[in-house]
């Protein structure tokens, strides 16, 4: 059983380029747009890991629950489809620069949240790496074991994201300040229109 | 610099470059005479071409000669194509296209889906089948070659919105700056479709936003709607950006606004030794070389952006001739050799992409002309 538990960081280390594709276009609008410095951008990562963490667990949890008692239970993709929505509606207010316009200490403060956000929406986003690790969590048939799956599995993908930290060095400039609000509008809209289609296909 | 050559030295330059491109033809053409001959009155065209660039000191009048030319015998050539594959002359069909050429903006905007699908070719089929090896060394090579001054010179849609650009005499509408984050849109469009195209895995930009797709043909990923609404985008985005703000703007605005391509080349491309450059000492500021900038690529403050394509417009219009192109320094000696590197250069890698066009459309066009009759 440890060995099997273990495999969840084996997956996830070996996914985790696709990971990476699926994560980046919440966290690199959001790193770029602004002038930080490594350290800041370090806060920023560890902020939407957390988030991406949580997800994690969460399917862990329901992954060991779907074991135990062998019942279908899936998130309503209404959940998964509201959560991009506001993701995305956020990104891109945020990208055209709300928090400049409307200097509201409590609306200011949500939007500092984003990475939080952006992290709980890439942790649940259903891609072939994770249904892989939902199955195998499935099978183990217990929910801590389920949960400390995913927690390997997160570790695992989560190496991919470090680089990241290192995108401080070219935000200095005003060019790619300029290219993170842009993809960062362009990401927003692109996410409000998949949680749409996602109502519609429903 | 000295940007005009005598007579002697032009013919020997413009001879160079004619003995270049026969040699390489008929080392290379096996398609038989008629395509041949083709290849060497192209040859001929080019070296007319060099000779007049190095005669009269004009770089950008006698580059869109080619590069029109070039767009205009690539349509050519891939709608003859479109047609004896599908007998559909203007679209593709709905059932997914017959051929798209290797496309330098869809490889841009899909850079990391390409990479992972060679990858994944070289891990199932060996590394020698790894076509991203020789996509790679041709960017590198272009890069290093001649970086932005692709745009100007070798890409085979860029003459389309520039020939618009050229029929109206005047500007229509004086618009010649654009505030530094428009400017970048097309770096930040850049990131955003590869973003894009790894959540889908499919190129986004070709399925859903290239007008150029018209000239070719394209995928359709769904039903008759589909096909429908990706043609009413490529011509909406085709009629404004392609056809309605060159005529008016006597600008590219496909290519400063939204190619893909463009935003890539100009972060890649600084990497590449060649500029254009202003000697302060020389320079009026009579806004002359922001005017006639074709890509938005000079500011108000008179300095020179990542986002020129070296066209040389800029450098022919400059009447105190305070603009050189080729490789900067205090030396006249080294501009000039810089200089003629520089059109080596661009005329070289040019004429060596256009060939896979021009000859073909003139084989097409002596076809249409003398086997009716």
């Amino acid at each position: 059983m440890p060995v099997d538990v273990l495999s969840g960081f084996l997956i996830g280390l070996s996914s985790g380029i696709s990971c990476a594709g699926v994560c980046s276009p919440y966290l690199v609008p959001f790193l770029l747009s602004e002038n930080r410095d490594i350290k800041q951008n370090f806060f920023i990562i560890l902020e939407f890991l957390i988030g991406r963490l949580i997800a994690y667990l969460l399917m862990g949890l329901f992954s060991g629950f779907i074991g135990v008692t062998l019942n279908e239970l899936i998130i309503s993709p209404k959940i998964i489809g509201a959560v991009m929505f506001i993701t995305g509606i956020m990104l891109f207010l945020y990208s055209i620069g709300i928090t400049n316009i409307i200097k509201i200490h409590f609306i200011q403060n949500i939007f500092i949240r984003i990475p939080f956000g952006a992290g709980l929406v890439s942790g649940l986003n259903i891609c072939p790496p994770f249904i892989t690790a939902f199955t195998y969590a499935v099978s183990f048939k217990n929910i801590i074991i389920s949960i400390i799956y995913f927690l390997f599995f997160f570790t695992g993908t989560s190496v991919y994201l470090i680089p990241f930290i290192f995108s401080g060095f070219i935000s200095k400039y005003e060019t790619a300040r300029n290219v993170g609000k842009i993809s960062g509008v362009l990401v927003g809209l692109f996410v409000v229109v998949r949680a749409i289609l996602f109502f519609i296909n429903e | 610099m000295n940007r005009n050559f005598d007579l002697k030295k032009s013919l020997i330059f413009s001879f160079l470059v004619f003995m270049f491109f026969s040699l390489l033809f008929i080392l290379t053409e096996k398609r038989g005479n008629i395509y041949l001959a083709a290849k060497i009155f192209y040859s001929f065209f080019l070296s007319v071409l060099f000779l007049l660039i190095l005669l009269k000191g004009k770089i950008s009048l006698f580059r869109s000669v080619l590069f029109i030319t070039t767009a205009v015998s690539f349509i050519i050539v891939y709608k003859v194509k479109l047609w004896g594959l599908t007998k559909n002359f203007f679209i593709s069909p709905v059932k997914n296209s017959p051929e798209v050429p290797v496309c330098h903006i869809a490889l841009a905007s899909n850079f990391a889906i390409t990479f992972f699908d060679q990858l994944k070719a070289a891990l199932i089929y060996g590394w020698t089948q790894w076509g991203f090896y020789t996509i790679g060394v041709l960017y590198i090579f272009s890069t290093l070659a001649i970086g932005q001054a692709f745009c100007s010179w070798a890409c085979f849609y860029g003459g389309i919105d520039e020939g618009f650009s050229k029929i109206s005499p005047k500007q229509i509408i004086k618009f010649n700056n654009v505030p530094k984050i428009i400017r970048d849109f097309p770096v930040g469009f850049w990131i955003f479709l590869m973003l894009a195209s790894v959540v889908l895995f499919e190129p986004v930009f070709c399925l859903w936003i290239c007008p150029y797709k018209l000239t070719t043909a394209f995928l359709n990923r769904g039903g008759l709607f589909v096909y429908k609404m990706q043609i009413l985008i490529f011509i909406s985005v085709g009629i404004i950006f392609l056809i309605v703000l060159p005529l008016l703007l006597k600008k590219r605005t496909f290519c400063s606004f939204l190619c893909p391509f463009g935003g890539f080349i100009s972060v890649a491309g600084r990497i590449n030794p060649f500029l254009v450059y202003r000697d302060k000492s020389k320079c009026e500021k009579c806004r002359r070389c922001i005017e006639v900038c074709p890509n938005f690529a000079i500011t108000d403050n008179y300095d020179v952006t990542s986002y020129c394509v070296k066209c040389g417009k800029c450098v022919d219009n400059c009447e105190k001739r305070a603009i050189f192109i080729g490789i900067k320094s205090e030396d006249e000696k080294i501009q000039n050799l810089g200089y003629i590197i520089y059109l080596f250069c661009v005329f070289l890698f040019a004429g060596a992409i256009s060939s896979f066009f021009i000859p073909d459309a003139i084989v097409i066009l002596l076809k249409l002309i003398i086997i009716p009759g």
